[in-house]
């Protein structure tokens, strides 16, 4: 069995490309939001989500790869790339592989191509409608890309899939089935189907994303991607790369409970399975990187499961009111109320938050949340933190249908 | 078989020219596609281009056209799309 580093990092996301991007949107504590303008914007009831800034595709593609691929998959590939530089793998060994997860895959052909057929009464669409809207392009690409010949495919459970594809990958090199791995999410959701599909649950928030705040109402949605190299510890010491992260753990769940309604033990049930898998005791962990999406009930079953998990007597007494749990157990950060939810990209998102967490300290404040809900009795982060002292971070991502993962990542020793 | 209409030909020769980046002079009814520095995606985009511009549907296969797609010369292209075009009372 190996032990799994991560030696690499890209990101795509509202703050804008790269990583250094990336780490200054969660420093400067300001919130992605702004009024969508594309084709049909003023016929959306929410017209806001966080859109990649100045993502100049052609800047980054040749003709044949811009004709040939969606917008999800051009997020990856610019994430996928800056990755392996980080990495400094000059060639990905024989039998990489890429495991790309994504909620809507090709959502912007498919828009573009259903409008043309439908509204414009178009006959045919572009040859390369399939290639672009295919849910396993990204990984596809990505293969084409840097030449990898193992394990690529592309895995789905909605707002979960980015950790999906990491702990798959991760359990990949872990039993040597792969020497190195290229893992993470891409979805590029925000088109005028994508959203109307969202309003349709009543998800979006009309404002801000609040997460664990008593106002919360909802999400902002938001489109990216963020691909991490997975290699074996040994393997990236002995061509001594840097280790940004062990991922000491993973879990993949489900709650078998509700379509659409969270479940408070399902998701400590995926929590607490990943702590086992790495052998680390709940009261180790010093951070979890919230999934966190403002939604009432998910927030509430994630702080009932965080609850239950870290501090397992707060029921034990007599009810303290305010303070019961908000002071114990281990701080949760919730980056979603900066970057939006960006769908099955989250938890990439908010897997590299929490390498930034463990190699650099940052602890981003929760906007627009001053102090936690009543009803989400967690630690919740309220003021930005640089040089904590973080070795142990826990990631779950909960999604629709009941599909869990969760990665517990920690500074190598 | 059908004779190829000029008009087709030159309409032909002019995307086939600006996918495989050769001046369209050079080309004829008799030029090979499989002689063209034309990769398989230019091919398919070509196609496209002329089923856009006489709306009409080529019998190509995307994954075929590495080989061609199954259409030897200029010449047979323009014959196919030619009579592929929907042209009422045309006697050709």
């Amino acid at each position: 069995m190996e032990r799994v580093a991560i030696t690499g990092m890209g990101l795509v996301s509202p703050f804008g490309t790269g990583v250094a991007a990336f780490r200054a949107g969660l420093l400067t504590g300001r919130p992605v939001r702004e009024r969508l303008t594309f084709q049909g914007a003023d016929r959306l009831l929410v017209p806001y989500g966080a859109p990649v800034p100045d993502f100049d595709a052609e800047a980054h593609f040749d003709a044949e790869t811009l004709a040939r691929s969606d917008r999800f998959s051009q997020f990856a590939l610019v994430a996928g790339a800056e990755a392996l530089a980080m990495a400094g793998a000059r060639a990905a060994p024989h039998g990489a592989g890429a495991i790309i997860g994504t909620a809507g895959g090709g959502l912007s052909t498919t828009d573009a191509a259903f409008r043309a057929v439908y509204d414009e009464g178009r006959a045919r669409v572009s040859p390369w409608t399939v290639p672009r809207l295919m849910a396993g392009a990204a990984a596809a690409q990505l293969s084409l890309a840097h030449g990898l010949t193992g394990p690529s495919f592309a895995v789905s459970s909605a707002c979960a899939s980015g950790n999906h594809a990491l702990a798959l990958a991760a359990q990949m090199v872990r039993s040597g089935a792969a020497p190195l791995m290229l893992a993470g999410g891409a979805d590029a959701m925000l088109t005028f189907g994508g959203i109307k599909a969202w309003e349709g649950l009543r998800v979006l928030s009309p404002d801000f994303c609040r997460p664990f705040g008593p106002d919360r109402n909802g999400f902002v949605m938001a489109e990216g991607a963020g691909v991490f190299v997975l290699e074996p510890l040994s393997a990236a010491r002995a061509r001594g790369a840097t280790v940004l992260a062990e991922i000491a753990g993973t879990a993949l769940t489900a709650d078998a409970h509700d379509l659409t309604a969270p479940s408070a033990a399902g998701a400590a049930a995926a929590m607490r399975a990943a702590l086992r898998d790495a052998g680390i005791e709940p009261g180790a962990v010093d951070l979890i990187s919230a999934h966190g999406t403002a939604t009432r009930a998910n927030d509430l079953a994630e702080a009932e499961a965080i609850a239950a998990l870290f501090v397992p007597d707060r029921d034990s007494g007599h009810d303290s009111g305010h303070d019961s749990g908000h002071d114990s157990g281990p701080r949760v950060m919730a980056t979603k109320s900066l970057h939006g939810h960006a769908m099955g990209a989250s938890p990439a998102f908010e897997a590299a938050a929490a390498i930034l967490a463990l190699t650099e300290g940052l602890v981003p404040a929760t906007a627009g949340v001053p102090a936690p809900a009543l009803d989400c009795p967690i630690r919740l982060a309220t003021r930005t933190e640089t040089g904590a002292d973080i070795r142990t971070c826990l990631s779950p991502s909960f999604a629709f249908g009941g599909l869990s993962a969760a990665l517990v990542l920690t500074r190598p020793a | 078989m059908a004779t190829v209409e000029p008009a087709i030909l030159s309409a032909v020769a002019s995307v086939i020219a600006a996918a495989s980046g050769r001046p369209a002079e050079g080309l004829g009814a008799d030029t090979l596609i499989e002689d063209l520095p034309l990769d398989s995606m230019a091919l398919v985009e070509a196609l496209f281009t002329l089923e856009e511009r006489f709306d009409v549907t080529i019998p190509f296969q995307v994954a075929d056209a590495g080989q061609g797609g199954g259409i030897a010369t200029l010449g047979d292209l323009a014959r196919q799309i030619g009579a592929l075009r929907p042209v009422p009372g045309s006697a050709v």
